[in-house]
C-alpha cells in the first residue's frame, strides 16, 4: 500500500502572491451621495459618473494645454490563467469606480479586483468560477461593477449577480438570476439606485427574452422584473405574431446600464436586436420593445413610455446604447440617445447614427438627426400589411416633430 | 465516488462535451474515465481524482457532481514528477502542490449547471496533459428562469 506525503489543503491563489485582501475603508457610497456625484470629481461613484450618462468630470489637472505630456503612471497586469470562457475573446470592457482613492474594477472570466488608484497596487480579487460553456455571443467580457451601501455589486457571465465586502472581496450574497441552459448569461455594469441594484439581461443572439431585473441591495431578493418583450395580451403584444411563439425567443435585452433620472424617478434603458437577428419572417410586426428606448418607472419596473428606433429590425441594430440627459439650449429636459451602428455581414450593409431628443417625461419624438441607411431596399411588416420602400431609408422614421420651445418635466 | 464502465463516448454526448464550446473539453478528456462525486446526507459532495502514473492525465478525466455546491475533493499523485491543481472555485481560484506520491484535499465551490475546467501549471505540464473537466448537473431555480412555456434544449 502507498504511503503518501500529506500535501495538506488547498489555499487560495492569491495567497501565493503579495496580495494584501484587504482595501481601506471608504466613507459610505449610496443613492444621496451618487445624486450629487458631480459635487466630487475627484471620484467616479457610478458607472456614467453621474446619473444622467454625461461621462463628464470637471476635474482640469488635465487640459488641452498639457494633455500631449500623458504618460503611464502604472499599469495593472491582470494576468489570464488558463481557458477562458466562452468561443470568443477576452478583453476589459469596464469603467472603473474610484472612491477616496480605491479603484473597483471588473473583466473577464469573473474577475474583479480592488486596486490603489495612486499605485496600480492590488488590493484584493475575487474571481467566480465561469463555466467554460456559458453562451456568449461577443466576447468575454464585463462592463463594470456598482458600489455602494460598503459593497461591491457585479453580474457575472453565468448568470449571477454576487455582492462583495469593499474592503475584502469576500462574497455577501450571490443569486441566480438567469438560466445559462437558456442561452442566459449577464454582462452588463449594475446601476445602484435608491436602495436597489439594476442589472439587465444578456443574450439576445440565443433566444432570450429581454428583462431588466431590480435587486435589493441588502439582500440580493428581486424586488421587480421588467420584461421588455411583452407575453400575449400585454401592452406591444399586437406587434408579435398571434401564434404566439415569437415573443418568448424575442430577444430586447438589456446588456448597457441605463440612466436614472430622479425628478422623475424613471429609469432609461435601451433595448437590444429582436432575436433572430436577420430573420424577420418568423416574426412579424415592429416587434416591441426591441430596439427602442423604454423609460421604466423605479419603483414598479413598468414602462412608462418607449420610443422604437428600428422597428422590425433585420440588421441586428441593438439599441442599448447610453441615453444621455441633459438639459436643452430651449429649456426643459430631454434624453438623447445615440445607437451604435449596426453591423451587416454584407460589404455594402447599412450603419446607422442615431441623435434625437425626446422629453424625459413622455419620449415624445423632438429633434433628430434623420439616420440612414445605404441598403437599397428595406421592407416594414405589421401584421396586417406588408409594405417596402426603396432607395434611402431611415429606419424607425415617423414623426417629424421638432422640440418644443418649452418642454414640461413631469 | 463511483466508476461508471458505460460507453466513454455516450457518456460524453449525455453530459455535453462533444458540441460546440464543449467540444473542446471533450476531445481532451475523452482519453480518460468518467467519475460521479458522492452526496453525503449534509449535501456535501465528495470526489477523489488522481494522477496517474506517467500519463500526464487525471483520473477519472472528467469528474460530474449532481448540482452546484460544495465538494470535497481528494487529489492523489501517483506519478513519479511533481505537479499542481489549481481548480476553480467561487471567490478564486484553489491551488496545491501535489509532490512525487503525495495526497491532499481541496474544497471548492461551483455553481450549476455548468463545465469548468482545472489543471497542473506546473513545468512541462500545461498545454501538454494534465487537463481535467468538471461537469456540474442540474438547473437554476424555478424564479432565475423566464416567464416563458418550456423551451426545447438543445
Amino acid at each position: 500500500m502507498t504511503e503518501y506525503v500529506d500535501a495538506g489543503e488547498a489555499v487560495r491563489h492569491s495567497t501565493l502572491s503579495a496580495v494584501p485582501g484587504r482595501a481601506p475603508a471608504t466613507q459610505n457610497v449610496d443613492y444621496e451621495r451618487i445624486l450629487n456625484a458631480r459635487s466630487e470629481p475627484e471620484n467616479w461613484l457610478t458607472y456614467y459618473g453621474t446619473y444622467d450618462g454625461q461621462r463628464y468630470s470637471e476635474l482640469d489637472q488635465i487640459n488641452k494645454d498639457n494633455v500631449r505630456r500623458l504618460s503611464p503612471a502604472w499599469v495593472f497586469q491582470a494576468g489570464v490563467l488558463g481557458m477562458q470562457s466562452g468561443a470568443s475573446t477576452y478583453s476589459f470592457e469596464a469603467s472603473p469606480i474610484v472612491v477616496e482613492g480605491i479603484m473597483y474594477l471588473s473583466g473577464w472570466d469573473g474577475w474583479v479586483w480592488a486596486i490603489d488608484a495612486k499605485t496600480g497596487k492590488e488590493l484584493w480579487r475575487y474571481k467566480h468560477a465561469s463555466p467554460y460553456d456559458v453562451s456568449l455571443c461577443c466576447g468575454n467580457v464585463n462592463r463594470g461593477v456598482a458600489v455602494g451601501h460598503g459593497r461591491v455589486y457585479v453580474a457575472t457571465l453565468n448568470a449571477h449577480v454576487v455582492a462583495l465586502d469593499a474592503q475584502t472581496g469576500e462574497r455577501v450574497w450571490d443569486l441566480t438570476v438567469g438560466d445559462v441552459r437558456a442561452g442566459e448569461s449577464r454582462t452588463v455594469a449594475p446601476l445602484l439606485v435608491k436602495d436597489m441594484i439594476l442589472v439587465g439581461s444578456s443574450g439576445g443572439e440565443f433566444g432570450t427574452r429581454g428583462h431588466l431585473d431590480a435587486l435589493d441591495a441588502e439582500t440580493g431578493q428581486r424586488r421587480w422584473r421588467c420584461y421588455t418583450v411583452p407575453k400575449p395580451g400585454e401592452p406591444g403584444s399586437e406587434t408579435w405574431p398571434d401564434d404566439g411563439e415569437a415573443w418568448q425567443r424575442g430577444g430586447a435585452n438589456c446588456w448597457v446600464t441605463p440612466t436614472y433620472d430622479p425628478e422623475l424617478n424613471l429609469l432609461y434603458q435601451g433595448t437590444g436586436n429582436p432575436a433572430p437577428d436577420f430573420d424577420g419572417g418568423v416574426r412579424e410586426g415592429d416587434n416591441l420593445y426591441t430596439d427602442s428606448v423604454v423609460a421604466i418607472d423605479a419603483d414598479t419596473g413598468e414602462i412608462r413610455w418607449h420610443y422604437q428606433y428600428t422597428p422590425h429590425d433585420l440588421w441586428d441594430y441593438d439599441s442599448t446604447m447610453e441615453n444621455l440627459l441633459s438639459t436643452p439650449p430651449t429649456g426643459g429636459s430631454c434624453s438623447r440617445t445615440r445607437t451604435r451602428t449596426g453591423t451587416s455581414s454584407s460589404s455594402t450593409g447599412p450603419t446607422v447614427n442615431w441623435f434625437g431628443c425626446s422629453p424625459s417625461s413622455t419620449g415624445s419624438r423632438g429633434v433628430r438627426s434623420p439616420p440612414t441607411a445605404r441598403s437599397p431596399r428595406r421592407c416594414t411588416r405589421t401584421r396586417k400589411a406588408s409594405r417596402c420602400t426603396s432607395g434611402r431609408v431611415r429606419p424607425g422614421a415617423r414623426n417629424g416633430r421638432t422640440c418644443p420651445t418649452a418642454a414640461r418635466r413631469g | 465516488m463511483t466508476a461508471t464502465g458505460e460507453d466513454r463516448a455516450a457518456a460524453v454526448h449525455e453530459l455535453g462535451l462533444d458540441k460546440q464550446n464543449g467540444a473542446a473539453l471533450g476531445r481532451l478528456l475523452t482519453s480518460g474515465s468518467i467519475g460521479y462525486a458522492e452526496e453525503g446526507s449534509d449535501g456535501k459532495m465528495t470526489a477523489t481524482v488522481r494522477i496517474l502514473e506517467d500519463q500526464l492525465g487525471w483520473e477519472p478525466a472528467v469528474l460530474v457532481l449532481p448540482h452546484g455546491g460544495d465538494l470535497e475533493l481528494t487529489l492523489i499523485n501517483d506519478d513519479k514528477n511533481t505537479h499542481c491543481a489549481v481548480l476553480p472555485s467561487n471567490g478564486d481560484n484553489m491551488f496545491i502542490w501535489l509532490v512525487n506520491h503525495s495526497k491532499g484535499r481541496a474544497n471548492i465551490n461551483l455553481d450549476g449547471p455548468g463545465q469548468y475546467w482545472y489543471s497542473s501549471t506546473t513545468g512541462n505540464d500545461e498545454g501538454r496533459g494534465l487537463t481535467g473537466a468538471i461537469v456540474v448537473r442540474g438547473e437554476v431555480p424555478d424564479d432565475a428562469k423566464l416567464d416563458r412555456p418550456a423551451q426545447p434544449r438543445p
